[in-house]
């Protein structure tokens, strides 16, 4: 389903359940999370292509990869392309539609009349062979800003790099209509009317609103000349010129002069966290995008090269981020400076970039560098839309801002999952996949007898194909192999004689060549519908693809001969059996009776599922006590009373899980109570919500306690009591020390939550008594996102806050009875002595001990003891184990209200899971033949998704069907062949290279 | 005589390196002709006997390309595979063959160029190594 729809009829033909709008990350991952669940998805955005931001960016912090398609279902693999998302998002429930807005939404939640605006392409993708000529044509050049306006364009372009089919769409503003494109294109697929469409969908159930922000312009702030200044950058521009896609060709050369980059300074903050531009925000995610860029860079500039970054607060705020950035500084040679730059001179008279800065000795230093990127962030203003508010309209964020890349997608499920408690509440259902049909058995089972069907297009290829010779090859073959010129295969003419030859000739394989139109998968799986066909035995050799990398004129024909051949071996070696279908037991098993673990059961039993919420120890609610929003906390209280009077969720206290097996969907897990009873329970999935704990840590900077030197946590509660000491005052003096324990080893991570206690303890203070001197020492302030207000705000307050380094923390004497703070003020360049009435160390979070879980379901836990997801950016609620899920303080520092999120979303996998009665798998799925299968046990250790374990009665190896992820490492392994993987079995593979030689 | 035109089989895994030939091919980044494209899942799927196939039917190098280190879709396929392979040109050496007819590269999903690169210089290896005795020796 997801070819462009550019006319009205087509759009509403089409069943739509879900509008969702915007496609960036997290509109990506709802529409994910729908079509997997079976419901219709129209994925929308204003932009000419999906994927947002991260369509110009290769690489992620903090392990620098990518890995983007490991957000593509992993359950019902084949209803979607599996193919890199860069490509597209090709999954048989989501139609993607760019240029396109949502303009009105009116309606109940459940049927929704939702009016669109669609601004065609220009270009009919079911037409384009994506031969590019119209671009070749195309007499207007505009700057290219995808590339950093660095290069032009033509008016008629691929929006992105990676597209496919590539076919391209026309830049209205840019085209001036002279027609030269439609006389070329041989295809007849341009028309040039860019005039906008409306369409109305109706009875759609949801609309979700994924906006995205928008970037900073920093040519607003004039300060770093960007925009005037020669190879003055942007943080997402630089990325451009790193990219193997980019307009260098990944050169390390800088725009103006093309001199090769040797030495590159980032400024943080441009355009975030200045009040005096209104921008009393931090964008959350520069900081930890600077420093990937310059590890990258560095990596690409080789030696003698210098990364330079300039910030004020290092924000390193995700559990992992830490130990990275101590990487970069103590391993790779990023330096950082501790410094706003406050401008940016040219150097003499070369395109070089002169940075003048005080250092931390006081002396100044001048430093030429070859690029300087700025690391913007966010604009102020939030996109904004009329409809946002009306009745069945959800929106990912009510407050958008920059998020890290697991942050959106758990924000995304977490979205996904209310939608979907709305849709079964009113008993809704997903539009019938038309692509149900189960194959003509008898049909499919006859002996092979093949069509391969020649699209005129090819005759109009660049590249000459002799199509005599092709036909003898074919031919040779078999003299049975019967062949079928068509005039245009994408056309529904050329289709109908498709079929029609297929029927009248029996044939039960079928090759198609023609080029990227019809070749579309979406067309393909219809085709095959159509047909009784199982997918596997319709191919499609995209002609125009295979014969790109020639030279112009040069003869192709030996080599698309070449691929017919290896193509109709490959389809002869094909075979098909019937997907068994596994039932799902929907019983939910959750772990851990905090807030995490509370909330995940809650909306799973609002979703129908029977929950078994176990919990160590004698009561529910977690460290409910130490929750200071009033509203987070009545909403936990309110789960809390829920929850046990819930008939659907089963609480276990005092409970322990012991022992587990089974496979996703169907599992069986052994409880231990205390008393030494232990009971079996069945369930089709595992939520791990076991939570955390705080960490005094006090130990590391104090030897002896006092009763005046308390944690973060323990002042909080004081403010609390209305009769404490600390509310009563009268109190002269207090100190704060933030990261104490954390940030280090043992414990190198940001506890995400002591900066914020700290800054909400000292404006709490001051609002008591305004007379109260606060100092805080920290080392980065972490008030990421929209919390930076309240270090304004304790600013504004007067706290003073005095930075330190881990080689020179501040020292407590408490020699003379009373407590003294001694440290370095950088500021003033001199010692600071003060004398506090309290002292509050910001100690951190830790995990509890999952240890003896840990052996029960086989996950992996990080060197911090925190439980290991799958993909610390792509599937952060996920663990390896698939049917298992994490959630809360058990995986990650976090705040409250990220926490509940992170239980929705891990709900909202589970739903993924086990909503339908039945899954069924693809079949690129092991399988073992049991009676060569020498019993070694190889395959089940190289398995990356713990989808094999052995039977050890009857000593064989089984293969859960839905954790199979068809990698085929187990059947690369397995010493006899004994393993094999669908679709790829040995024989199909040898006949294929056989062939192709 | 006719200037040698070896055959190679370039078995390319179907996230990255599929991606970056394609993407090589959207570019217009020419390469030479010679290679025959297959698209396997994962390099972790990449038995050893499919290259010794590839080579007894003819080839006169193989080329396997998958994702980078820590980019497999299947976590560590390639990692796998950047065990076996290797395995494989220590046997085509016991046997008296050039290993460098063998050659494994992480191709990501944006190196385009780095793909024509790869295809360029490993078509030039194989031309200066000549026709492969492999199938002709190792068939009796
Ligand atoms: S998916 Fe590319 S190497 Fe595994």
């Amino acid at each position: 389903m997801t070819e462009e729809m550019t006319s009205k009829a087509d759009r509403i033909s089409t069943p739509v359940n879900i509008v969702v709008a915007g496609a960036g990350i997290t509109g990506i991952r709802t529409a994910i999370d729908f079509a997997a669940s079976g419901y219709k998805v129209l994925l929308v955005d204003k932009a000419m292509h999906g994927g947002g931001i991260l369509t110009r960016l290769d690489h992620q912090f903090p392990n620098d990869h990518c890995g983007m398609c490991r957000m593509l279902p992993m359950i019902d693999r084949g209803t979607d392309k599996e193919t890199c998302l860069r490509r597209g998002l090709f999954h048989e429930n989501i139609l993607t539609c760019y240029s396109t807005e949502v303009v009105a939404v009116d309606g109940k939640a459940g049927d929704l009349a939702v009016n669109l605006s669609v601004v065609p392409t220009g270009v009919d993708k079911t037409r384009c062979s994506g031969c590019g000529e119209c671009e070749r044509v195309c007499p207007v050049m505009v700057p290219d800003h995808f590339n950093g306006d660095w290069v032009n364009r033509k008016a008629i372009f691929l929006p992105t790099p990676h597209l496919s089919p590539d076919s391209r769409v026309i830049d209205w503003q840019a085209c001036t209509s002279c027609g030269a494109c439609v006389e070329v294109c041989p295809t007849h697929a341009i028309t040039l009317n860019g005039e906008r469409e409306q369409v109305e969908l109706k009875g759609v159930y949801a609309v979700v609103l994924a906006r995205g922000v928008n970037l900073y312009d920093p040519a607003l702030t004039d300060v770093y000349g960007y925009g005037v200044l020669p190879n003055v950058v942007t943080a997402t521009d630089f990325e451009r010129i790193m990219s193997s896609s980019g307009p260098y060709q990944g050169e390390m050369m800088r725009p103006s002069d093309g001199k090769p980059i040797k030495k590159i300074a980032w400024i943080q903050c441009v355009g975030s966290r200045n009040v005096m531009i209104g921008a009393d925000f931090c964008s959350s995610v520069c900081c930890m995008f600077a420093v990937k860029e310059a590890i990258l860079a560095k990596q690409k500039m080789g030696k003698e090269s210098d990364a330079v970054i300039f910030y004020m607060d290092m924000r390193t705020f995700g559990r992992d981020f830490q130990r990275y950035k101590d990487e970069a500084e103590n391993v790779k040679g990023i330096r950082f400076v501790r410094m706003r730059v406050h401008s940016i001179q040219l150097h003499e008279n070369t395109d070089d970039l002169l940075i003048s800065y005080v250092n931390k000795d006081g002396e100044q230093v001048d430093e030429i560098f070859d690029l300087v990127v700025l690391s913007t962030g966010r604009k102020k203003d939030f996109l904004t839309c009329d409809w946002a508010e009306a009745d069945g309209v959800f929106q990912v964020d009510r407050l958008p801002g920059f998020k890290d890349i697991a942050d959106s997608v758990v924000g995304a499920s977490a979205i996904s999952e209310q939608v979907l408690r709305m849709i079964h509440q009113q008993n809704l259902k997903p539009d019938k996949n038309e692509s149900d049909h189960s194959p003509d058995i008898s049909f499919v089972e006859r002996r092979p007898s093949y069509i391969t069907v020649l699209c005129d297009c090819n005759t109009s290829l660049s590249n000459p194909i002799d199509f005599q010779k092709l036909e003898n090859t074919i031919h040779a073959l078999s003299s049975g192999h019967q062949i079928l010129r068509v005039e245009q295969a994408c056309s529904k003419e050329g289709w109908q004689t498709i079929r029609k030859a297929i029927m009248d000739g029996q044939a039960n394989r079928c090759l198609i060549m023609a080029c990227d139109a019809a070749v579309d998968f979406s067309r393909k799986r219809e085709f095959t519908n159509e047909l009784g066909f199982p997918v596997s035995f319709v191919d499609l050799l995209d002609v125009v693809s295979l014969v790109r990398r020639f030279q112009e004129g040069e003869d192709a024909t030996d080599t698309v001969s070449k691929e017919v051949f290896m193509r109709l071996n490959r389809l002869g070696t094909r075979s098909y059996a019937s997907p068994l279908k596994q039932a799902q037991v929907k019983t939910v098993l959750v772990i851990g009776g905090g807030p995490a673990g509370l909330q995940a059961a809650s909306v799973l039993a609002a979703h129908g599922f029977t929950v078994k919420l176990v919990e160590k120890t004698d009561r529910l609610g977690g460290k409910l006590a130490q929750i200071e929003e009033s509203d987070l906390k009545q909403h936990v209280e309110k789960m809390l009373a829920g929850v046990n009077k819930n008939p659907q969720i089963d609480v276990y206290l005092e409970t322990e899980v012991i022992q587990t097996s089974g496979r996703p969907g169907v599992c069986m897990t052994k409880l231990k109570h205390a008393s030494g009873e232990t009971r079996i329970i069945h369930h089709g999935a595992t939520i791990l919500a076991t939570g955390g704990k705080e960490v005094d840590t006090s130990a590391s900077v104090v030897s002896e306690s006092h009763e005046r030197i308390i944690t973060g946590f323990d002042m909080d509660a004081m403010l609390k009591a209305n009769d404490s000491d600390l509310v009563k005052g009268p109190v002269s003096t207090v100190v704060m020390i933030q990261c104490v324990g954390s940030r280090q080893e043992p414990n190198n991570y940001c506890s995400r939550i002591c900066c914020l206690k700290s800054l909400k303890n000292a404006i709490r203070i001051k609002d008591l008594h305004p007379e109260t001197d606060i100092y805080i020492f920290y080392r980065d302030i972490m008030t990421y996102g929209n919390s930076e207000i309240l270090y304004t705000e304790a600013r504004k307050k007067g706290v003073l806050f005095i930075p330190f380094d881990t080689d020179n923390p501040p020292r407590i004497n408490m020699a003379s009875g009373a407590i003294i703070i001694e440290g370095d003020d950088p500021f003033l360049g001199e010692p600071v002595q003060i004398k506090a009435d309290w002292l509050a160390l910001a100690t951190g979070v830790m995990p509890n001990d999952v240890s003896d879980l840990k052996q029960v379901f086989s996950f992996e836990t990080t060197q911090d003891g925190f439980i290991q997801e799958a993909d610390s950016k792509w599937r952060p609620v996920d663990t390896e184990r698939v049917g298992v899920f994490v959630c809360g303080l058990a995986r990650t520092p976090a705040r409250l209200d990220e926490v509940l999120l992170e239980a929705n979303a891990a709900a909202q996998r589970v739903l993924t899971l086990l909503e339908k009665d039945h899954t069924s798998y693809s079949p690129v799925t092991a399988r073992v033949r049991n009676a060569i299968c020498s019993v070694c046990g190889i395959c089940i250790e190289v398995c990356p998704y713990q989808a094999r374990y052995m039977d050890e009665d009857r000593r064989v190896v089984h293969v859960d069907n839905l954790a199979c992820q068809g990698c085929g490492t187990c059947a690369a392994e397995c010493p006899n062949n004994a393993t094999v993987l669908g679709e790829y079995e040995d024989h199909g593979v040898m006949s294929m290279i056989e062939s192709s030689l | 005589m006719e200037q040698f035109e070896p055959k190679i089989i370039a078995l390319v895994c179907n996230w990255c390196t599929y991606t970056a030939a394609d993407l090589a091919g959207t570019s217009r980044l020419q390469y030479p002709a010679n290679i025959r494209m297959i698209r396997m899942m994962c390099t972790g799927m990449i038995d050893s006997k499919y290259i010794l196939k590839a080579f007894l039917s003819g080839a006169d190098g193989v080329f396997v390309g998958g994702c980078h280190p820590g980019d497999c879709h299947y976590i560590d396929g390639n990692l796998k595979a950047g065990k076996r392979i290797p395995g494989v040109g220590k046997i085509l050496e016991q046997f008296g063959f050039e290993p460098d007819r063998l050659k494994l590269k992480w191709i990501g999903a944006s190196e385009g160029p780095e793909f024509q690169k790869y295809m360029t210089e490993f078509v030039d290896t194989i031309k200066t190594l000549g026709p492969s005795q492999v199938r002709d020796r190792m068939i009796l």
